[in-house]
């Protein structure tokens, strides 16, 4: 048996690796896939300490999470595209409509 | 007939968000306008249900109910009437049926959006009038500037941008000042009873020390005294009025502004007893200043509809005179009857008033009082709504106006007759600058071209002028009708408002709690630090 | 019976108000005069049936109106002697103003207004008389001033009318103000409205405590400002001679007969609280023997017909005030009821008169109008001398003893009586002056107007002789006790006027005897007076103004111009009062609103507008710019949370 601590330490690695991506990537799919990279390795935290603890509230966590995450790649994703039509490039270095 | 009573202010308040929500997704606009039509005549019909069960001889909640909301925060969802919201209802409920007939022949821009807005904004005004729980008010207060929001924004006139900012901005500065006052008590209410809860039930046993009481105070008094408006707070409402479509003058006028005369009435008087003692004399001060900066700054606006948007700036401030007139050792009860019969009264007539402004804006697509004169000739109906409506507005014996401000001025000069005397130049001025509308709209000579061809008020104009003129004379004539409904609960408050308590008529109210275990000794003294 | 009375009129106005306003002038008239009618028979039936049985006062329980806290006010009606013959001043002289009007608007396409309006007046007027508590007067109060309001401003189409109407509806809400406070301060301190429950509670054996004495001075002077606004009295009487903007039966109606006369009716309706307050008679003498002086001069110059007949109003209402401010209200009552027929008659006599001169009012353009309307002659030559005071017609008898009992006042009752003297002179002088330039002389109208000269159709006339007789024999029942009988009237009002115990020491003079002797000699100067005054008319204006009436004028031009120019009062009253409050106003809109308080508000919003421009230089919009600073805020924040 894999003792948690694995679990986490991999889960912390992916996430960060979640942040990396999405503060250094310019292309806003890579981002989105960054941040979905991080949901997973929340996930992970979860599933990981729900056997820990053996409660399935974590488990239950993870489907609502799952799904949030669904929602927001969709939605993202249609954003993008959006953008996309709008500016013609989804470099983030582009789009600059909050410069003050 | 028991389930109907036991859950018809629920009803109330969901039934318009329903519908509301529904005619969005409506297609047809003739439909759309025939469901919400119908859809605000049920609510009106459910409102006269309860003004006919209701007793008015008991000063309690009467169609109480009660359920947990977010029992971990002490969060419940409690709906009661009781005299002091009675009259409100009835008059929200009816006043959106009126509205919808005046938008019945209208298909300008987004009318769909226009008609489900109204709705979820009765829905948001029904709900803060019947709210017992500070949480579940505060929602429905905030949630009722959406719509206003959008009907200002959308509808409005050339410079509604800025007008709604103003309105909303305004509003929310003073509600979010309310929210922290809210949580203030909601911790000393923890501190002195062991259990949070945000019921007013619980909240008006609260006896918070007097450094306490007046910084809450005065936060929840600048809440309502914005939405009044009080003066000086004033300012946004001419705004909001002349950049607004008619229906939301009508709205706004007839009900928004009430709510913040309610909020003082419910809200601050009865859980503050000591600071509003303390601050009685400012406010009625304030009342006083604006009838007359009110009055005197409407007879010189060259704007119809905003000189009867600084009209209600005049009107108000007898209400809040009459609500915090304090004789003895309680409220002036006669005093707090007119103002109380002087919400139902303003609401009706400068709703009347807003309407007839918007009658002749429609027809000539100016409100400048000099663009008219002579009116009376070409449209003798209009005439006399105009002359009704007005004549409610002055005070004039026989009209709702008069029973309202005579009750006020009667109560306050038993307070400070000084005040009273002041106030009652307001009942001049008001006859100076209402009648000034009414000379300049109906009477002259008539010699605009433009204005020999208008065409005297339609029938469906007169579907929803009529009822209100009616009222008005109504209101006047038989005033007892509506103070016996709400006589035992202002009596109560009046007397009681220094350990005010609300009891639950006609069915057991539900305990809270910790309410039989916890004696409220321990925490007095560190219930000041909350 | 009663309500029959008060409803009838109310019926009337509804029917054609609301429903019949497509109907005729001649259903609309009938409607109105019926309603009148109706109201009068009631009135009649009753008035005999109370005299029957014995004329106490009586009380009709209406409904429960208004109650709050611990204020009540239901809606209660009196009727005692003082209210009874009220009722039949108004039924009875305002039916015949009614059938008259039928005459004097048949120029006009629809009178349904007309006739609504002054049915309305009728039930608002009869609310005011038979109320029994404050407020349900005051409803009737301020509803006749509406009605006033309404009517002055009948033919809106002229700017100046619906001017004229505005100010009276508004100088007099001056004065209500006055009465909402008497009512204020009764409430407080006395715990009632109703005037039956304050008569017993003053004239109680335990009587007042010195805190409500001192109160009824105030509640007195308050009471009585609203007597200044409603019988037009110094300084709030410029909305009268205004309001003949109205058709001539309204200013019959309302302007002479009835609404004006409300101020005295209240002062003696609550005379037993004015007794209790002697500086507040005192105040209230002044004011009418000043107001009665006043508007006296004003008249002698004026041209307009209608507005000699307003300014005399004022001036005869003076007299009025001045008698109860003497303490003497049945001799104040005695006047309203001689007046309310002589100056009817006037007044409908000089829209007789208006009619057939084509609507114009001036005198200097008529003349002569002996030949062409004898009948009109016979009537207005009967006011005449009824309201100058010739002996033997009405206003002799009023008059005189309103100036009598201002001789026998103690301290200034005999300036009081001068300046009453010199009133009534006055009052010979303009109304004779009236007479001889309408009806005597050569005619001096213009040739269109000439022609079509004539007397009025029966049914304008007939009302007009009716009103004649009264004026000539209504003196009859007050004649004073010196001629050797008794004062029928006073007697009749005995039961109303209650002198409260605590009071009755200050006004011991009134029951002192007078020789007869002192009593006759004062009423031979108020009659030599007269004779001076009218005969000095006569001389000047005979046949038209006269060169001698001419060079009068242009010896004292200054003082001419002053007394035709109302003394100024009006220009006066706007640039005191109008005129500052109107600057007041736009500066507080334009100044306090725009510049001040919006001014904060903008302010706060551009403040945070430009707070967050220079905070904005720090952003680049760079999305991982921002994420960046994110993240190290966040873990800033977690390492101070562990």
């Amino acid at each position: 048996m894999v003792p948690a601590e694995y679990y986490f330490l991999l889960a912390m690695v992916v996430f960060l690796l979640g942040v990396a991506g999405v503060l250094y990537r310019q292309n806003l799919i890579m981002i989105l896939m960054s941040i979905e990279l991080m949901l997973n390795a929340v996930n992970l935290v979860f599933v990981a300490a729900s056997r820990t603890v053996g409660n399935v509230d974590g488990q239950i966590m993870v489907f609502f999470v799952m799904t949030v995450a669904a929602c927001e790649a969709a939605v993202g994703l249609a954003m993008v595209i959006a953008l996309y039509r709008r500016y013609g490039t989804v470099e983030t270095n582009f789009l600059r409509a909050l410069r003050g | 007939m028991d389930f109907i009573n036991q859950h018809i202010l629920s009803f109330l308040i969901f039934f318009p968000f329903v519908v509301g929500g529904l005619i969005f997704f409506i297609p047809n606009l003739r439909l759309a306008k025939i469901t919400a039509m119908l859809g605000s005549i049920v609510t009106f019909l459910a409102s006269l249900h309860v003004w006919y069960y209701f007793d008015g001889s008991q000063s309690g909640l009467q169609f109480f109910q009660s359920y947990q909301w977010i029992p971990q925060f002490g969060i419940k969802y409690i709906v009661g009437i009781d005299g002091l919201s009675l009259l409100l209802v009835v008059l929200a409920t009816f006043l959106t049926p009126l509205v919808f007939l005046s938008l019945w022949n209208s298909d300008g821009k987004r009318p769909k959006a226009l008609l489900g807005l109204v709705l979820l904004l009765e829905a948001g005004m029904l709900g803060s009038l019947l709210a017992l729980d500070l949480v579940f008010f505060y929602v429905f207060w905030e949630a009722m500037l959406i719509p206003m929001y959008f009907i200002i924004g959308v509808w409005g006139g050339a410079r509604r941008i800025y007008a709604t900012m103003k309105f909303v901005i305004y509003t929310v500065v003073g509600s979010l000042l309310m929210l922290v006052a809210a949580l203030v008590m909601y911790y000393a209410h923890y501190r002195e009873f062991g259990f949070f809860s945000t019921s007013l039930l619980d909240l008006y046993k609260l006896n918070l020390p007097m450094h306490v009481q007046m910084p809450i105070f005065l936060a929840f008094a600048l809440a309502f005294a914005i939405k009044v408006p009080l003066w000086p707070f004033h300012t946004w409402l001419p705004d909001a009025h002349v950049e607004a479509p008619t229906i939301g003058s009508v709205i706004l006028a007839g009900v928004l502004l009430k709510l913040g005369t309610y909020g003082f009435v419910r809200y601050a008087i009865p859980l503050f007893p000591d600071a509003t003692i303390m601050f009685a004399p400012v406010l009625m001060s304030l009342g006083v200043i604006g009838i007359i900066y009110g009055a005197l700054t409407a007879w010189v606006q060259e704007d119809a509809k905003k000189l009867v948007a600084y009209s209600s700036v005049s009107h108000l401030g007898f209400v809040v005179l009459g609500s915090v007139a304090i004789v003895g050792d309680g409220l002036s009860p006669e005093a707090l009857t007119g103002a109380m019969y002087q919400m139902i009264n303003h609401g009706i007539s400068t709703g009347a008033l807003f309407f007839l402004v918007g009658c002749i804006y429609e027809r000539r697509h100016t409100r400048l009082l000099s663009d008219f004169g002579g009116i009376a000739k070409v449209m003798p109906w209009f005439a006399v709504m105009l002359i009704i409506a007005t004549l409610g507005s002055v005070g004039l014996p026989g009209t709702g106006g008069f029973i309202g401000e005579f009750l006020i001025l009667l109560g306050t000069f038993n307070a400070s007759p000084l005040l009273a005397v002041l106030a009652s130049l307001g009942v001049l001025l008001g006859a100076i600058y209402m009648l000034k509308l009414c000379k300049a709209i109906l009477f002259g000579p008539l010699d605009k071209d433009e204005n020999k061809e208008l065409k005297d008020i339609s029938l469906l104009e007169a579907g929803y002028l009529v009822p209100l003129a009616v009222l008005v004379i109504v209101m006047g004539v038989f005033p007892n009708f509506f103070i016996d409904k709400t006589r035992a609960s202002i009596n109560h408050l009046a007397k009681n408002f220094k350990n005010y308590e609300l009891s639950v008529s006609g069915m057991a109210a539900e305990k809270a709690p910790a309410e039989t275990t916890q004696v409220p000794q321990p925490a007095k003294t560190e219930a000041g630090k909350g | 019976m009663l309500w029959a009375i008060i409803f009838a009129p109310l019926c009337g106005a509804i029917l054609n108000g609301l429903i019949l306003r497509t109907a005729s002038p001649r259903t609309s008239h009938l409607v109105g005069v019926g309603a009148m009618a109706v109201s009068f028979t009631c009135t009649i039936i009753l008035f005999s049936k109370f005299m029957a049985s014995g004329g106490q006062a009586q009380v009709y329980e209406g409904m429960r109106w208004m109650e709050a806290g611990d204020f009540s006010a239901p809606l209660n009606f009196i009727l005692d002697r003082l209210s009874a013959m009220m009722l039949l001043i108004i039924t009875g002289i305002g039916l015949l103003i009614h059938i008259y009007a039928g005459g004097y608007m048949h120029e006009e396409k629809a009178t349904w207004r007309f006739f609504a309006y002054t049915n309305l007046f009728a039930f608002m007027m009869l609310l005011l008389v038979l109320g029994d508590n404050m407020l349900v007067m005051f409803i009737g109060w301020e509803g006749v001033g509406l009605c006033s309001y309404l009517l002055i401003g009948y033919w809106y189409e002229s700017d100046a009318n619906a001017a004229a109407g505005m100010k009276a509806f508004i100088v007099n809400r001056i004065g209500d103000i006055g009465f909402l406070i008497a009512i204020f301060l009764t409430w407080i301190y006395f715990g009632t409205v109703s005037f039956t429950e304050l008569k017993v509670i003053v004239m109680g054996s335990s009587g007042l405590t010195t805190l409500q004495l001192n109160i009824v001075g105030y509640l007195t002077l308050a009471l009585f400002l609203g007597v200044c606004g409603k019988s037009a009295q110094l300084p709030l009487y410029v909305w009268l001679p205004d309001a003949m903007a109205g058709p001539t039966p309204v200013s019959a109606l309302i302007h002479a007969a009835t609404m004006v006369t409300a101020g005295i009716y209240l002062m003696t309706r609550v005379n037993f609280l004015f007794y209790l307050a002697p500086f507040t008679q005192s105040v209230v003498a002044i004011v009418g023997a000043l107001t009665a002086l006043f508007a006296a001069t004003i008249a002698i110059t004026q041209t307009d017909i209608k507005k000699v007949l307003a300014y005399s109003t004022v001036s005869q209402l003076g007299f009025m005030v001045l008698a109860c401010g003497v303490g003497s209200h049945e001799a104040g009552v005695f006047h309203l009821l001689t007046h309310a027929c002589f100056k009817a008659l006037l007044f409908l006599g000089a829209g007789s008169v208006i009619v057939a001169m084509h609507h114009k009012q001036n005198m200097l353009e008529m003349g002569g109008l002996k030949k062409y309307m004898p009948i009109t002659h016979a009537v207005m030559l009967v006011g005449v001398l009824a309201i100058i005071g010739f002996p033997g017609f009405s206003g002799f008898f009023s008059k005189d003893e309103i100036l009598w009992r201002a001789f026998n006042y103690p301290n200034i009752g005999k300036a009081l009586w001068a300046i009453g003297a010199i009133s009534a002179v006055c009052t010979s002088f303009y109304m004779v002056r009236l007479l001889c330039l309408t009806f005597y002389g050569a005619n001096r109208s213009d040739h269109h107007t000439q022609e079509h000269l004539h007397e009025t159709p029966w049914h304008m006339w007939a009302p007009l002789i009716v009103l004649a007789i009264l004026s000539a024999g209504m003196g009859y029942i007050g004649i004073p006790p010196v001629f050797g009988v008794e004062n029928y009237f006073a007697h009749y009002l005995h039961e109303v006027i209650a002198m409260p115990p605590q009071a009755a020491e200050h006004w011991a003079f009134l029951k002192e005897p007078h020789s007869h002797a002192l009593e006759f000699a004062v009423m031979g100067v108020s009659v030599l007076g007269m004779i001076l005054g009218s005969g000095f008319a006569i001389s000047l204006y005979k046949n038209g103004v006269s060169p001698r009436a001419v060079s009068l004028q242009q010896r004292f031009p200054r003082l001419h111009a002053l007394v035709t120019d109302k003394y100024r009062v009006d220009e006066f009253y706007d640039s005191v009062f109008v005129q500052p409050l109107k600057d007041l106003s736009a500066f507080l809109f334009r100044v306090f609103d725009v510049v001040i308080v919006d001014g904060i508000v903008n302010g706060t919003a551009q403040l945070c507008v430009m707070i967050g421009g220079l905070a904005s230089f720090k952003m680049t919009g760079n999305v991982h710019r921002h994420a960046m600073i994110f993240m190290v805020g966040l873990i800033c924040l977690l390492l101070t949370l562990f």
